[in-house]
């Protein structure tokens, strides 16, 4: 099948407006081969790091749906199975599995796409990860003929073995391939999936399932693998081992039981904040009754939007997560800062969000920035409260007891801190590539609504009102629910890490939630 | 005069002064604690020796921009009513920085508590507390100070600030300025 091309002219690349100073590179139009079959051009432009194809054309002749934010910058190409979100300039992708919203992961590239007069241009990675992955296609490029081709995969046949083995009350699923994997990893309520793509799986040796608490069944198709867990069972993202075979090992665990008796005491000391996952999430709207905070030139009232953002934002929580959420204040009151966090705490909230929108002089300043405590206010804080325990002469054995708790106090902390400032980075980061917002970066700061947080918590500012194009913007309920997907994403993401981590050091992970996909492979 | 006349002479002008002190010192309405000032009038006392100093002023991109100066020099106090009173006033002409503060903006007293703590007084005839504004802007604001301050005053590294006589909780409404503050140089543009 060769199918030469013939190049549309080369031409100058229109980047007027690309962030990027590379220099100006060559690009045209290439062929278009789907299938071996010419259907028509392709824009692209030459970069350094490699090629860029224009998206819309690609997403035409392939069959798939391609949705362009408000802003222009976030790009979602849909597909049957998944959907993959990207922008201009960011090497991150966001892939979410059937169901729309569920689990949420990242895939990195090694050349983000670039925007240009023409729209969106994507590297040949993103292509060979979303048509080529999705639909089967090998996708090539000919940089000599310029000639972007698409063809059918040929299926290929791994032979393996699959095994199943309880100890030390997890079950391990181990399957050895001939040959590495192309796989999705999926999960749904009660059972997960490997599922092959392009490739097919034939079982050497027949498998026969012994008896096992935490898996009800194992079923094996062409296909790939399901394992039905048991009602509280809860299945680990699978390891691959790579030697003469490949061998996946998937643990399965029992889930931490979530009834009433499981809540955590009333005085549950702060380093014990996470230990169940996060469950609880307190939302503050910034400011309240009196306090209005910034205000725009077309009007808009910081107080009033950080209200409506902050119960968008529990509808969809509470809607797409199993988690409680809880608002500062559901009305326009004024609401004292200390009170905020006193919330929080009261609570046992897992995540503390403070909401606002920001305001700077001129009409310039655009773009999120989210915040996290300032060390020194932190470490301040805690030497008031040392100071305040010393103050007070106590018999020998309360002082130890004193002492220790200090010392427990001050390490979580240490701990609250640290979380805080990953969560503030995912946060940041999906607002960035969502919105295409301008990355202002996370910050550290002396807030006083952050002080006194027994839980990792964090201020977002997601846009200046003090700006009348983002004001405009912020203004309309469709950009708000953008912003607020965007908050749902990071939450996730965050709340999946935690529970990850916590599996990693063998306890049990809380997590219930809706089914989530990972991809593997090569 | 006799001896005894001379005591009770003493006595009385220590006390009308000590009256006088207490009825004239700073305090909020609300009863934040006030912090004792000196006399605040004419804060910056006319003096010969000058110093370099760097000014921070919140410009474009929403960060500090340094403008290096020369200004007058002496204790702590002197030197620190110098530096803020340079903010007040403003950058040069020609330069897209701002005043960090609202204008009608005045110093009324910089005073030097526990050592490295230098407190700076701020008053408003019109504005009871700060104006609220984005934290960026607020951030700004309160590290325009803190940083030119700390840096610019010898044996100075924190920075307590008020507003009419009283030490607010939040300088406008988010940073807290309960505690004296440390510079912070990551906002200030290189």
């Amino acid at each position: 099948m060769a199918m030469l091309v013939t190049l549309g002219a080369p031409l100058a690349a229109q980047e007027p407006d690309a962030p990027s100073a590379a220099p100006v590179a060559p690009g045209g139009t290439a062929r278009l081969l789907v299938a071996d079959r010419h259907v028509g051009g392709v824009g692209f432009v030459l970069r350094g790091d490699g090629p860029r194809f224009s998206l819309q054309p690609l997403a035409q002749a392939l069959g798939a749906e391609l949705r362009v934010g408000p802003l222009g910058d976030s790009h979602t190409l849909m597909f049957d199975e998944r959907t993959f979100l990207f922008g201009p300039d960011e090497r991150t992708v966001v892939t979410t599995a059937p169901g729309g919203e569920a689990g949420d992961e990242r895939m990195r590239l090694s050349a983000p796409p670039i925007r240009d007069a023409a729209g969106l241009k994507v590297p040949l990675e993103l292509l060979q990860r979303t048509f080529g992955d999705e639909l089967g296609y090998e996708v090539e490029w000919n940089a000599t003929g310029l000639e972007l081709r698409f063809s059918r995969r040929e299926l290929r046949t791994l032979e393996g073995t699959v095994s199943l083995l309880h100890q030390y009350r997890i079950s391990t699923l181990e399957i050895a391939f001939s040959g590495e994997p192309r796989f999705r990893f999926e999960q749904m309520p009660g059972a997960v999936e490997i599922r092959l793509v392009g490739d097919r799986f034939d079982l050497v040796e027949p498998f026969s399932r012994p008896a096992d608490p935490l898996v009800n069944d194992v079923v094996v198709s062409p296909t790939g693998i399901r394992i039905d867990l048991a009602p509280d069972a809860a299945a680990a993202e699978p390891r691959l081992l790579r030697g003469d075979v490949t061998r996946m090992v998937i643990d399965v665990y029992r889930q931490q039981r979530r009834g009433p008796e499981d809540r955590p005491e009333v005085d549950r000391p702060a380093v014990e904040a996470l230990a169940g996952g996060v469950r609880t999430i307190v939302l503050d709207p910034g400011h309240g009754g009196s306090e209005t905070g910034a205000t725009g030139p077309g009007g808009s009232v910081e107080s009033h939007l950080t209200l409506l953002t902050a119960r968008m934002l529990k509808t969809r929580l509470e809607r797409r997560m199993a988690v409680r959420v809880v608002l500062t204040r559901n009305e326009d009151v004024d609401l004292p800062l200390d009170s905020r966090v006193a919330i929080a705490n009261q609570n046992k909230a897992d995540l503390f969000i403070s909401l606002h929108f920001n305001s700077y002089r001129g009409t310039k300043a655009r773009g999120a920035e989210t915040y996290f405590l300032s060390r020194e206010a932190s470490d301040q804080l805690a030497a008031e409260l040392a100071e305040k325990e010393n103050s007070f002469p106590s018999a020998s054995g309360m002082e130890e007891r004193a002492d220790l708790e200090l010392i427990l106090w001050d390490l979580a902390q240490s701990y609250h801190l640290a979380e805080s400032q990953r969560f503030a980075s995912i946060v940041q980061e999906e607002l960035n590539l969502t919105l295409g917002l301008r990355n202002r970066g996370v910050r550290q700061a002396p807030f006083k609504v952050l002080m006194g947080a027994n839980m990792p918590a964090v201020l977002v500012e997601l846009g200046f009102l003090s700006n009348p194009e983002e004001e405009a913007k912020i203004q309309n309920p469709t950009y708000l629910g953008e912003l607020s997907d965007s908050l749902v994403r990071a939450i996730r993401r965050f709340k999946t890490q935690v529970e990850a981590r916590q599996a990693d050091r063998g306890g049990a992970s809380s997590s219930t939630e809706a089914p989530s996909s990972t991809e593997g492979g090569p | 005069m006799s001896k005894r006349g001379w005591v009770i002479t003493a006595v009385a002008v220590v006390i009308v002064a000590a009256l006088g002190y207490w009825l004239g010192r700073p305090g909020s309405e609300d009863g934040a604690p006030g912090i004792l000032p000196p006399e605040t009038e004419g804060l910056v006392p006319v003096t010969t020796e000058t110093a370099p100093a760097e000014l921070y002023f919140p410009g474009d991109g929403s960060r500090l921009y340094g403008e290096s100066r020369e200004l007058a020099t002496g204790d702590p106090e002197v030197r620190g009513a110098a530096l803020v009173e340079a903010l007040l006033a403003g950058p040069r002409a020609g330069t897209s920085l701002r005043s960090p503060l609202p204008d009608g903006t005045a110093l009324a007293g910089v005073y030097l508590l526990d050592g490295d703590v230098l407190a700076v007084d701020l008053r408003s005839e019109t504005l009871p507390r700060p104006p609220s504004t984005g934290s960026r802007a607020e951030l700004l604001t309160v590290y325009s100070l803190v940083n030119t301050v700390a840096p610019g005053v010898d044996g100075v590294e924190r920075v307590l600030l008020m507003w009419n006589g009283a030490q607010p909780e939040t300088f406008a409404g988010q940073v807290d300025v309960s505690r004296p503050l440390r510079p912070d140089l990551s906002l200030v543009e290189r």
